[in-house]
């Protein structure tokens, strides 16, 4: 028997009948879609449950990440500019291939990529979208430069060359989900083969049903092999069953199909190809999957039909998610659905932007006590949306607030937030809530830009070491709340620096003394927080690696941290540093912080270089660029004012003049 | 008297701790840069357990105190400064309970540094061993096999031999041994090459092979250490002489008087109060993806007659007599399903352990102290001011 | 107050620097022993050098596999069959690796490599093999009749071929290019396995090393029977003495195949050094070199590569590498007859088919033309077909197209099949 089976395998190998012409195939007799999907026919797709990147998630977040990926954003247009969610730009790729060529949704940042691939397409600008069929003709092209440009790393290859690659990863992917239906579109006729008409019970056999016999027919293909008068209708098997073979490859990158068992006896959800590969050597296929192949194929063949193919769609729907309901793993998937409808994130970055926009016209106009009162509405309602965003969050995965760099930017967003709130709450001078307003805003925008570059699920899969509830809870919980308030703290510095720079509120003493002790109080509550959460860090090492500490770049970064703070507070304690030096140093220690969250994974080296980040160079280093300066320019101005004060001191002095005048610069306490 | 003084008054200084701690930020600093180029073992030694170093900016060269100095004058000036000098007051509490934990953290960090051991113990499914050796110090061993079975060794750290890098011989002496060994050439790392027709080796050739010295690796496990050891019998000096290499099978046998001996160069070896045999090493993967989900060591602890199965797996050691085993790596990286595995636990005996834990509880309740007591001060006088 | 400062800097520091002086003991007083029992260690005293430094004895080659951590993995877990051998005096034993046994630099020179393969079965046979290595050294192939005429020598048990051939030397998949070297090579082929010992290098260096690599033949022999532990192995009685050795040839016999220097060899090379440079590729199990012209196709699922072979792009041709054997090469040609619609072919017609070497085994090609029963897609007027049966895979390569522009590709389909071989 097993011979049987090799044999099979290596005929389906060796025989390649629709050959590489498949990736260019062209599903020129399908329907097309006329109108749009309902709105029920969406909520089915959307919570249609998929394994992808090791876990259970709703078709929605693969289709919208997917579809990020291709576009770098999760929406895209259609041929005459209508506007398509992922979803429904999903359901086109699978069920109206033709149509969905015409939608431009492969981004190239570099028309030079287009060019080297050998595409030369009019009206094109520098960075444009692209349609899959205007790639088409190129394929072979871009796979080859794709294939050359490979074999190199990341960072030697050009932009050209990776935005080649990049591309050709998209195309690749794309072609798979275009095809995964193939499989369930085409009958394959038998009429001419009467022996297994008579298997069959009919002329034309589905995929579906082709899986039920395959035991069958690879025994008979044993039989009829070295049957000499079997040879027409032996071939024709082999032809029935390679066939079957090329429409599923390719459909191992979506796994839609549940398995029958429990978790703990199967983790890994099924595709197309896995229960075909499977079927030769098991033999048979649990009636349950051959349901579902079939449902599928009814949902393919309905796609001209929207009330058929939501029906078709509603029956696919309940099987998967009553078997992953059976499985445990449906718990999350409507509130995964309901946490992007929600776009917790963006309307919270709009929020912001609001109250950024009141807190504005409140210095403007500082009696119009309703502006006050529109910033404080603002903030308040687009911090809450940031907590609420980390709760949901958190619930979805069951994990801690933060396991990915991505939900640092989050939650950084969320304590600054909080943090300056409660600040403004103690001192009530409207200026923490600016600063609340401008530092939710920049953190949010760069989590947005970072899930761009990313182009990956913000809720990943974690790689064993990470993977532990109780150090997520305690160390990255703490050191990341240590950056949100060190920022906090390096923010307000930052208004001392700018307002002392351009002499706003000169006569106004008790201002800069109130910014002084707001940055004093943020930088304890950071340092308290980094030390903490660094020393614990150490402790997760130790109880991992048996190693406290092995100066590994991350390390590093959070000791800098910590050690940026205590020279801060000790100068300060020692009377070396006062309330310029506090606010210069402390908006500088915010670099320092972006050194230890970004910019040590920007090197390369070491245990935590996790996370996407060649895209963060340039922020980091613009931050960089604009604080240094900063600083450099008050800290020339300050003494440049200094001298200048001394100089009067002096002459009032000489003169025997009345009192001394006081700096600006008021005495430490 | 006076100098006493002045020498106290300086070392307590708020200004030297400002000095210390900036320090210590620019070394830490240059030390992470460093690691782009350099390895993480070479860096350590050189900016971080070093007295002084010489940093190379460029063309210039800047002379450094290295970590382990900033850190003993920093201890002492938080000692003098932080704790004897400082004034005592509900006010300072705070401040006062923080110091004493980065003291005992400090602490911590010198048992460690000093007084303790790690390594790795490198297991197939069904071995086993009572043995875990260190990942970079070397040690020679001169072996004696007893009738019981047992091993009788006698050991050479690293330390005494590691000088003798040319070729005047340093003398290891013990006086139950019958000779006396000479070690010389000793190289960090070496291969060992058979003489051909068409090499001129560098070093004496011996029983047909010599010892090439190469450039150390990156990666400080990488390099593997050389040496000859020549024996000079106590009783008529007569001398048998032999290559030593880090990654030799079998010792080296010598008899004198009747007796053999074996002597080997070896990664330093340390002897655990059990034994720990594999029984099965898993490894599981995120399911449809290439990524690692856990890790995991089947072992059986035997100490004397008590045998205890046991599960090590990543973030779970396993904590027996004062040693702590971890799930450190596997392999081979190339190995197809139903391949053996090996499992490589890291061993570490370090007495300092737990310190830091505690450490960082009182340093999180002194800062806590401190701040909430400024905190609510300001808060109160924020109120007054209002009022 | 910073001055104080400063100062109590430079006196730790020199305190410490005086701390720091470190020179050379000229003696040390050792610690006492301690006594213990070693789990799971087992020492061979009495080793000798070759075994301690695992340089020369395949006993020990095996634990290499271990990996990172050398000598913490010692390995007694030698199978009973392993082949033992004496390293001749200046060799370097390299470890051993994919179709290399045993893996030797001849005389510590690393241009001149000697190794030893064993292969299952016949391996494609004799002759093919005998022409595949002088196809690496750009001799012209020898007929059947003067392969059976090449001197033979009593080697592990069986009668090997004994070749030495001299010339340009191409590499095995033809990417090297270098003026006289020399090939000496014992070919021992038997439908029970085979196993082929290679040294190939430069002529001076082979030159003197023949006599070395006779007596390293000599010195091979099958663990089977031999007591482990005793610590010489090369002391049983080897099956062929080095003086048996040199009995195939007299002293001083010219190296066979020298005669064709500057003729068809010569001619050859030139060709060769004049074609263009292609990049070798690679994935993760088989390298290949895809002749000028060839344009990557889509990656397919159960292919390791696909190319188009013509500007059109209707020439197609692909890889695919199958575990087991996939029925054996007959049947396998067979279903591309079915394919075609082609007939059915017979072992003796499988014995005139082309053959060519393929990633260390012999491969040979079919050419199928397009008959009436055809079940291939239109368009596949011709079929161009490899089989190779590898250890424990089976190796397809396979080109459809148009019968004109398919038959234009068939040099360069030999040429592609040649340049496959399993990665490293």
């Amino acid at each position: 028997m097993n011979t049987i089976i090799k044999l099979f395998a290596s005929i389906l190998a060796t025989l390649s009948l629709v050959a590489g012409a498949r990736a260019q195939h062209s599903h020129t007799q399908l329907p097309s879609r006329s109108a749009p999907y309902s709105a029920h026919t969406l909520e089915l797709a959307e919570s249609l449950p998929v394994q992808d990147g090791g876990r259970v998630k709703p078709l929605s977040t693969y289709a919208s990440f997917t579809l990020l990926r291709f576009n770098g954003k999760s929406s895209c247009k259609t041929v005459d500019g209508t506007k398509l969610d992922a979803t429904s730009w999903l359901l086109d790729v699978l069920f109206y291939p033709e149509q969905a060529a015409e939608y431009p949704v492969f981004k190239v940042d570099d028309i030079q990529a287009i060019e080297a691939i050998g595409l030369k397409l009019e009206g094109k600008k520098k960075r444009d979208r692209y349609t899959f069929n205007e790639i088409r003709p190129a394929i072979s092209t871009l796979f080859e430069r794709a294939r050359e440009y490979g074999q190199k790393e990341e960072r030697d290859r050009s932009t050209v060359e990776q935005q080649v690659f990049t591309l050709a990863t998209s195309i690749d992917d794309y072609i798979r989900l275009r095809t995964h239906f193939d499989f369930a579109r085409e009958p394959q006729s038998i009429a001419d083969v009467p022996a297994l008409v008579t298997v069959f019970g009919k002329d034309s056999v589905s995929f579906s049903e082709l899986m039920t016999k395959l035991p069958e027919l690879v025994e008979l293909q044993g039989a009829w092999r070295n049957d000499p008068a079997r040879g027409e209708d032996s071939k024709r098997l082999v032809q029935l069953v390679q066939t079957a073979s090329e429409y599923t490859s390719g459909t191992e990158t979506l796994a839609l199909i549940p398995p029958i068992t429990s978790v703990k006896e199967e983790e890994a959800w099924h595709s197309p190809a896995d229960l075909f590969m499977a079927a030769f050597e098991k033999q048979s296929t649990p009636t349950p999957y051959i349901d579902m192949l079939a449902a599928f194929e009814k949902l393919a063949l309905s796609s001209g039909d929207p009330l058929q193919f939501e029906m078709a769609l509603a029956t696919v729907h309940n099987q998967s998610v009553a078997k992953t309901m059976a499985r445990g793993e449906y718990e999350k998937i409507p509130l995964e659905i309901s946490y992007y409808k929600a776009q917790f994130i963006t309307n919270s970055l709009v929020l912001f932007l609001i109250g950024f926009l009141f807190a504005a016209g409140m210095w403007l106009l500082p009696r119009v006590k309703a502006l006050y009162w529109g910033a404080t509405l603002s903030v308040v309602g687009a911090t809450a949306l940031v907590v609420g965003a980390i709760v949901v969050r958190c619930m979805i995965r069951e994990r801690p607030p933060v396991s990915t760099l991505y939900e640092t930017l989050l939650f950084v967003a969320g304590v600054g937030a909080v943090t300056l709130l409660v600040i403004e709450w103690i001192n009530k001078q409207r200026m923490a809530l600016s600063v609340a307003a401008v530092l939710g805003m920049v953190l949010l925008l760069l989590a947005n830009g970072y899930e761009t570059l990313d182009k990956r699920d913000t809720m990943p899969q974690l790689i064993a070491v990470l993977d532990t509830n109780f150090w997520l809870a305690t160390h990255v919980t703490a050191i990341t709340a240590g950056y949100a308030a060190g920022l906090v703290a390096a923010a307000i510095a930052n208004v001392y620096l700018v307002t002392r720079l351009f002499g706003i509120k000169k006569n106004d003493p008790t201002f800069a003394k109130l910014l002084s002790r707001m940055t004093y109080g943020s930088l304890a509550f950071a340092l308290i927080f980094s030390v903490v959460g660094t020393i614990l860090g150490g402790i997760w090492a130790n109880e991992s690696w048996g190693r406290f500490w092995g100066w590994d770049p991350k390390e590093n970064g959070a000791l800098m941290i910590c050690l940026a703070q205590l020279v801060i507070m000790h100068a300060r304690m020692g009377g070396y540093l006062r309330e310029f030096g506090l606010a210069a140093a402390t908006a500088f220690q915010g670099t320092v912080i972006a050194f230890s969250w970004f910019g040590v994974n920007l090197l390369g080296v070491g245990l935590h270089s996790y996370g996407f980040t060649s895209g963060i160079h340039t922020a980091l280093w613009s931050y960089y660029g604009v604080q240094w300066g900063l600083v450099a320019v008050c800290v020339v101005h300050y003494l440049v004012q200094r001298t200048r004060e001394d100089a009067v001191k002096q002459a009032l002095a000489t003169r025997g003049g009345g009192p001394a005048i006081p700096t600006t610069q008021g005495r430490a306490e | 008297m006076k100098l006493l003084k002045w020498c106290y008054d300086a070392l307590s200084s708020l200004w030297l701790s400002c000095i210390l701690l900036f320090d210590l930020g620019i070394l830490t600093w240059l030390g992470t840069l460093e690691q782009v180029n350099t390895g993480l073992f070479e860096v350590q030694k050189k900016y971080f357990e070093s007295w002084f170093f010489i940093h190379h900016a460029g063309p210039i060269a800047i002379p450094m105190p290295g970590a382990t100095l900033v850190l003993a004058v920093l201890a002492v000036n938080i000692v003098l400064g932080g704790l004897v000098r400082m004034r005592k007051s509900k006010a300072t509490l705070g401040v006062l309970i923080t110091h004493i934990g980065i003291i005992f953290l400090i602490f911590a960090g010198y048992v460690k540094m000093n007084h303790s051991a790690d390594g790795h113990v490198t297991l197939f499914e069904g071995q086993a061993s009572n043995t875990f050796e260190s990942y970079h110090h070397w040690e020679i061993a001169i072996l004696e096999q007893l009738d019981d079975g047992r091993l009788r060794e006698t050991i050479a750290p690293q330390g005494d031999f590691e000088l003798s890098l040319g070729a005047t011989p340093v003398k290891l002496k013990s006086n139950d041994l019958p000779f006396e060994l000479e070690i010389a050439h000793f190289s960090p790392n070496a291969r060992v090459l058979p003489k051909g027709p068409m090499i001129t080796p560098k070093l004496p050739v011996v029983d047909g092979y010599f010892l090439d010295a190469i450039e150390l690796e990156k990666q400080n496990e990488q390099n593997i250490a050389g040496a000859y050891a020549t024996v000079v019998e106590r009783s008529g000096g007569a001398r048998q002489e032999a290559i030593l290499w880090g990654a030799s099978r079998q010792p080296w046998t010598v008899t004198v008087a009747g007796k053999q001996y074996g002597i080997e160069l070896r990664r330093e070896q340390f002897l655990m109060p059990f034994t720990v045999a594999l029984d099965d090493f898993k490894k599981e993967d995120h399911p449809r993806m290439n990524m690692p989900k856990s890790f995991s060591s089947d072992v059986t602890v035997v100490e004397g007659p008590t045998k205890r199965p046991v599960k090590i797996s990543m973030n779970e050691p396993l904590r027996q007599d004062g040693l702590v085993l971890y799930q450190a790596s596997w392999g081979p990286s190339n190995a197809r399903p139903g391949d053996p595995l090996f499992s490589t636990l890291a061993v570490v005996d370090n007495p300092a352990d737990q310190y830091p834990l505690y450490a960082c509880i009182v340093i999180a309740v002194g800062l806590v102290m401190h701040f909430t007591r400024k905190l609510a001060k300001h808060i109160k006088s924020q109120q007054s001011n209002a009022s | 107050m910073r001055a104080q400062c400063c100062a109590a800097l430079i006196l730790a520091a020199g305190a410490s620097s005086i701390a720091c002086q470190r020179e050379a003991p000229s003696e040390r007083q050792l610690a006492a022993a301690k006594e213990y029992t070693a789990v799971g260690r087992k020492i061979r005293w009495n080793a000798p050098s070759a075994e301690r430094f695992g340089i020369s004895s395949s006993d020990f080659a095996g634990a290499s596999k271990g990996g990172a951590m050398g000598g913490a993995m010692g390995g007694d877990d030698v199978g009973e069959n392993a082949l033992h051998w004496e390293l001749p005096s200046g060799w370097v034993e390299r470890p051993s690796a994919q179709f290399r046994e045993a893996n030797f630099f001849v005389a510590g020179d690393e241009r001149a490599e000697c190794y030893l393969t064993t292969l299952a079965g016949e391996a494609g046979g004799l002759a093919a093999n005998v022409n595949r290595w002088r196809t690496q050294v750009s001799l012209p192939p020898l007929g059947e009749a003067e392969v059976a005429a090449l001197p033979k020598l009593p080697w592990l048990g069986g009668q090997a071929a004994y070749v030495d051939f001299e010339g340009h030397w191409t590499g095995m998949s033809g990417d090297q290019s270098e003026q006289g070297w020399r090939l000496v090579g014992l070919l021992l082929v038997q439908p029970t396995g085979s196993r082929f010992l290679k040294m190939v290098g430069p002529s001076e260096v082979i030159g003197r090393e023949v006599a070395a690599f006779r007596a390293l033949a000599a010195s091979f022999h099958d663990g089977a029977g031999h007591a482990h532990g005793d610590g010489a192995p090369a002391q049983t009685a080897p099956p062929l003495s080095p003086d048996q050795a040199t009995q195939g040839l007299p002293a001083g016999h010219p190296p066979m195949g020298s005669t064709a220097k500057g003729g068809a060899g010569q001619m050859k090379s030139e060709t060769i050094a004049d074609a263009p440079a292609v990049d070798t590729m690679r994935n993760a199990s088989l390298e290949w070199r895809a002749p000028q012209g060839w344009k990557r196709g889509p990656e397919k699922t159960m292919r390791e590569v696909t190319y188009l072979a013509d500007a059109a792009g209707q020439v197609e041709c692909y890889v695919t590498l199958l575990g087991g054997s996939g029925g054996g090469t007959l049947a396998n040609i067979n279903r591309w007859c079915t394919q075609m619609g082609a007939a059915q072919l017979t072992d003796a017609d499988m014995a005139k088919l082309e053959q060519v070497p393929m990633a260390g085994a012999a491969g040979v090609i079919v050419k199928l033309e397009r008959g009436a029963d055809a079940t291939a897609a239109a368009g596949q007027d011709l079929l161009l077909g490899a089989v190779s049966m590898l250890s424990e895979r089976a190796l397809f390569v396979k080109m459809t197209g148009p019968r004109d522009a398919v038959e234009a590709q068939h040099a360069a389909f030999v040429e592609f099949c040649k340049s496959l071989k399993a990665a490293r």
